[in-house]
C-alpha cells in the first residue's frame, strides 16, 4: 500500500524534474543517466513517451543530431516549457513550504 | 540487435502510422544507447543476455506502446481488450464451422444453381445476423466487466515478460503498393466490363472491311453476376483498406480470409451450374476466318468447355487448400 502511495507522490514531480534537467539539451538516454545519478531513478517506459508528450503539448523542442556515427533525438525546453517550470517551480517550493509546515507540525 | 528490432516492430504495430516511424527511429537509437553502456560496464556478459535485460527494463510492447498514447476513456479499455478478442475470435470460428456444417446439410443432394444460391443467400444472412449478435452481446458484457473488474487484477505482470518470445519480424505484414494499385485498378475493370458490357466479351475478327463478333458469354453468367460481383466488391474494399492503413492486420486478414471462402462460391457455380459461355456454332460457320463446318465447330466448342471445367476444378482445389492454409496462418497468428 506504501510503496502505491510513493509511486503516486513519485509520479507527480516528474514532470517538474524533466522540465529542470531540459534546461541543457539531452538525448534520452543522457537524460535518464543524469535524472538517476540526481537520484530520480524513472524507468525508461515512463521517461522516453514522456518526453514525446511534453514536446506535443508544446513545452520541449527536439532535433535529430548526428555524434560518433548515430543518430539521437535531443530534447531541450522551448520558450513555453521555461515559462511553464518557473510557474511549477513557484508552485513546487510552496507546496514544500506548506508541507512542511503540516507534517513537520505533526 | 534482432530481438530489438523485433520489438520495435512489435511496438510500432501497436501505434498509429504517423507516430510509427519517428517513435520507432527514437527507440532504436536509446536502445543502441542503453546496450553501449551496459556493455562498457559488464564486458564478460553475453550479448544476448544484456539485450533480454535491457528490453525487460523498457517494458512489453504493449506497456511501452501504451506509454506513448495518450490517455482515452475506453468502453473496454487496454487491460480487457485481449481477452475481448479472444472471445471475439472464438465465436467467429465456432460461427463459421457451424454454420459450414449446416451449409453442407442444406446443399446435400441439390443441383439447381438458383436454389443453390438462395439456400446460400439465406445461410449467409443468418451466419451474420448471428455474429452481429454475438458480438454485441459480447462488448456489452466486457464494458460491464470493465466497470466492475478492478484492471489491475488482470493485467500481465512485467516481470513474466520475456522478450525471447518476442515474434519475429513477418515480410508478408508489408505490402507491395504496386501490385495493390494494380490489383484495385483490374478489379475495378472487371466490375465494370462485366456489368456494364458483357456483350462485349468474346471473340472480335476483321474482314470484308468491318468488324464481326461472336459474343462469349450466355445467359447463365448473369446467374454468376452477384457472387462475382460481392466478391470484387470485396476486393475492392481490402485493397482501399489496405492502401489506408499500410499493412496486413488482423481486420484486413479476416476480410481476406472471408472473400476467399465467398471466391468458392462462383467457383463452385461456374463447375456445376448451366454453361455460363460458350460460342454459337452456326454464327462460327458463317464467319470465314474459322473456316470450319458447323460439326466441327460445336466438336471445339465442346471441348473447350470440358477443358475450362477442367481448369475450374483445378482452381477450385487450389482455392480449398488456400482457404485452409489462410485459416491455419490466421489462427497461429491470434
Amino acid at each position: 500500500m506504501s510503496e502505491q502511495l510513493i509511486l503516486e507522490l513519485r509520479r507527480g514531480v516528474i514532470v517538474l524534474a524533466v522540465l529542470g534537467a531540459l534546461r541543457e539539451a539531452h538525448y534520452g538516454y543522457s537524460l535518464r543517466k543524469q535524472l538517476v545519478s540526481l537520484g530520480l531513478d524513472i524507468n525508461e517506459g515512463t521517461l522516453y513517451p514522456l518526453l514525446r508528450r511534453l514536446e506535443s503539448q508544446g513545452l520541449l523542442r527536439s532535433d535529430w543530431r548526428e555524434a560518433d556515427g548515430r543518430r539521437r533525438r535531443y530534447y531541450q525546453l522551448s520558450l513555453q516549457g521555461e515559462a511553464t517550470l518557473e510557474t511549477l517551480t513557484e508552485e513546487w517550493l510552496g507546496l514544500v513550504a506548506m508541507l512542511d509546515r503540516i507534517v513537520g507540525e505533526s | 540487435m534482432e530481438l530489438f528490432e523485433r520489438y520495435v516492430h512489435q511496438v510500432g504495430k501497436r501505434l498509429p502510422r504517423q507516430l510509427r516511424a519517428d517513435v520507432a527511429a527514437e527507440l532504436r537509437s536509446l536502445l543502441a544507447d542503453t546496450l553501449e553502456e551496459r556493455r562498457s560496464e559488464d564486458q564478460e556478459a553475453s550479448h544476448e543476455a544484456l539485450v533480454v535485460d535491457i528490453l525487460k527494463e523498457f517494458g512489453s510492447p504493449d506497456a511501452m506502446a501504451a506509454s506513448y498514447l495518450p490517455p482515452r476513456q475506453y468502453l473496454i479499455g487496454p487491460a480487457f481488450f485481449t481477452i475481448f478478442k479472444i472471445v471475439i475470435f472464438a465465436e467467429g470460428v465456432a460461427l463459421t464451422v457451424a454454420f459450414t456444417i449446416i451449409a453442407g446439410f442444406s446443399l446435400w443432394g441439390v443441383a439447381d444453381p438458383g436454389e443453390i444460391a438462395r439456400i446460400l443467400a439465406g445461410i449467409l444472412g443468418s451466419f451474420v445476423q448471428a455474429a452481429l449478435a454475438g458480438l454485441g452481446m459480447t462488448t456489452l458484457v466486457m464494458a460491464a466487466v470493465e466497470r466492475l473488474v478492478n484492471p489491475d487484477s488482470v493485467a500481465p505482470d512485467e516481470e513474466e515478460w520475456n522478450p525471447r518470445d518476442l515474434p519475429e519480424i513477418e515480410a508478408s505484414d508489408d505490402l507491395k503498393m504496386g501490385e495493390l494499385i494494380f490489383g484495385l485498378c483490374f478489379t475495378i475493370a472487371a466490375l465494370v466490363l462485366f456489368n456494364v458490357f458483357p456483350q462485349y466479351v468474346g471473340l472480335a475478327s476483321y474482314y470484308n472491311e468491318a468488324w464481326h463478333f461472336l459474343p462469349l458469354l450466355t445467359e447463365g453468367f448473369d446467374r454468376l453476376l452477384p457472387w462475382l460481383n460481392a466478391y470484387w466488391l470485396g476486393q475492392v474494399i481490402l485493397c482501399v483498406l489496405l492502401l489506408r492503413r499500410g499493412r496486413w492486420e488482423v481486420v484486413t486478414r479476416a476480410v481476406d480470409l472471408g472473400l476467399t471462402i465467398l471466391g468458392i462460391v462462383p467457383l463452385a457455380l461456374m463447375i456445376t451450374g448451366e454453361p455460363w459461355f460458350g460460342l454459337d456454332a452456326a454464327a462460327m460457320s458463317q464467319d470465314p476466318l474459322w473456316g470450319l463446318t458447323f460439326f466441327y465447330n460445336e466438336t471445339v466448342i465442346s471441348t473447350l468447355w470440358t477443358l475450362v471445367r477442367l481448369a475450374l476444378i483445378i482452381g477450385l482445389a487450389a482455392t480449398l487448400f488456400n482457404v485452409l492454409g489462410k485459416l491455419w496462418r490466421f489462427v497461429r497468428r491470434q
